[in-house]
């Protein structure tokens, strides 16, 4: 499931953002410009695809494992859904 | 006067610039060199670097100090549109570019020695980032968004190479697309490991979103040992027990599984059994058998090599007709994108005049009186014969190019030549 977020210029494209469940990873938007951004009603909207695990995962990082209970993750705090 | 091997450097400069027939005298043995860079060249004789080239880019002979790197025997040249690295034997790493930040030095018009560390084995570059072994320690230079250091952060790094992983374990690198992968364990017998943007599954970590900051293994081989590790624009390949591994973006066959299906963790994709080496690019693969015969799958503007424009090959397939494979025993498939390299053979797969320093499609290995000025990408179709004939006899070496793509973003490339004696 894609979600969206609203932003307001070309540098909000460049956040990444975590979840403590995932500590390996992180996440960031699809788009890289703000041109490849989806308008709406007058808005900008960058998109990221949460990680949405349907079993555990195991993974062997160089620091150790890292063991994720199925879920969704990723969740940025102002997504919406179109 | 400069000479270098008794060939006269300043006498090479001007034959490019008049765009006469190269001397007469080619130096036997070395590698010949074009940076990956959009213009200019380098020549690598016996271990000696002659840069050619134009005033792009700062890659002028009379900008560069031959002596300073003189001694050394070179053994591996990558590069990217930015920067492009020489590996000698020595342990040395060196590198050139058109942007400070990314050669490790914050040099760029000097072709400059990386002082960090002191013993460096391995070197790759992706998109806009490089990773080496350095004193059996991951280092790395340039961006970072993707994690691609896999040192648990995103901050990018300029103008000189930072530890990203401080175990003493690993053999090789490899560098994509905001991804990279280095291996583990000596022998080249270890594990794979990854880092950097997941999309498409490219770094095989069972996920096609977000980004993995820290080096993890990747799973999927039947015995978890590998034999070579090759990452491509957003896909990777991997050989275990003779038999070609895949992972990452599929849509032009470029696993050569037969399917055009992404794969976020590495599966097998031939089981031939007959693999050595393999090679991932941007919309093809290619692989070297026991025999060093020449397999292929997907397809980009002619590398195939066989006058097959774009036509694409589901599956990994051995390219054995003559215009295909020649009778030459390939070796290496080199640099990023496209160039082709067999033992003492250069092959150079995209042809962009201005990357490989003729002034035609078709042979030669000086740059030309408009060596600078950008020229209109013309394709070779076939294998065609690069380097002169006198130059081939002195060298006992030849060298063969096919292919164009004027769609290439990011014009990774070398020439390589190995004598064969």
């Amino acid at each position: 499931m894609i979600h969206f977020v609203k932003i307001n210029k070309e540098e909000d494209l460049l956040v990444n953002w975590f979840d403590p469940m995932v500590p390996h990873m992180s996440m960031c938007f699809q788009q890289i410009n703000i041109d490849q951004c989806i308008k709406k009603d007058g808005y900008t909207y960058a998109s990221y695809e949460p990680l949405e695990l349907k079993e555990t995962i195991t993974w062997e990082t160089i620091n150790g494992p890292v063991t994720v209970p199925p879920g969704v993750y990723f969740i940025h705090p102002k997504f919406e859904e179109f | 006067m400069p000479f270098i091997n008794g060939i006269d450097t300043t006498l090479i400069n001007g034959l490019g610039q008049i765009g006469v027939t190269p001397p007469p005298t080619y130096p036997s043995g070395g590698l010949v060199v074009n940076s990956g860079l959009t213009r200019p060249t380098t020549v690598l004789n016996n271990g000696k670097i002659i840069p050619t080239g134009s005033s792009y880019f700062y890659s002028r002979p009379d900008r560069m100090d031959s002596a300073s790197f003189g001694t050394s025997n070179w053994t591996k040249i990558v590069g990217n549109s930015l920067v492009f690295y020489l590996l000698s034997s020595s342990g040395e790493l060196y590198a050139m570019g058109n942007n400070s930040a990314y050669t490790g030095t914050g040099k760029t018009n000097t072709l400059a020695k990386v002082t960090t560390g002191s013993n460096w084995i391995d070197i790759a570059v992706g998109s806009n980032h490089a990773i080496g072994i350095c004193d059996n320690k991951l280092f790395a230079c340039g961006i970072n968004t993707n994690g691609q250091f896999g040192n648990g952060g995103t901050s990018a790094n300029f103008n000189s190479f930072i530890v990203v992983n401080g175990n003493t374990w690993w053999t090789k690198v490899s560098a994509g697309d905001g991804f990279s992968m280095a291996v583990s364990g000596s022998g080249g017998s270890g594990s794979i490991f990854s880092a950097g943007n997941n999309t498409s599954g490219r770094t095989g970590q069972n996920t096609a979103v977000g980004n993995t900051l820290t080096w993890t293994q990747v799973n999927g081989f039947t015995n978890g040992r590998f034999t070579d590790v090759s990452c491509g624009d957003d896909f990777a390949l991997a050989i275990s027990a003779s038999n070609i591994y895949g992972t990452g973006e599929n849509g032009d066959y470029t696993l050569g599984n037969g399917t055009t299906t992404d794969r976020n963790i590495f599966g097998l994709v031939s089981s031939a059994s007959t693999f050595t080496r393999v090679f991932a690019f941007t919309d093809f693969s290619k692989a070297i058998g026991t025999t060093g015969s020449h397999f292929h799958t997907g397809n980009e503007n002619n590398t195939r090599g066989d006058g097959v424009g774009s036509t694409q090959l589901t599956t990994w397939t051995r390219l054995n007709t003559a215009s295909a494979e020649f009778s030459a025993s390939w070796s290496n498939f080199f640099a990023y994108h496209v160039s082709i390299i067999t033992p003492g053979v250069i092959g150079i797969n995209n042809n962009r005049p201005y990357y490989i320093g003729n002034s035609t499609t078709t042979a030669d290995w000086m740059p030309s009186s408009s060596w600078g000025t950008y020229r209109t990408s013309t394709s070779v179709t076939t294998w065609t014969p690069f380097v002169s004939t006198s130059i081939n006899v002195s060298c006992s070496a030849a060298a063969w190019s096919t292919g164009i793509n004027s769609s290439i973003n990011d014009p990774l490339l070398m020439i390589y030549l190995t004598p064969t004696s």
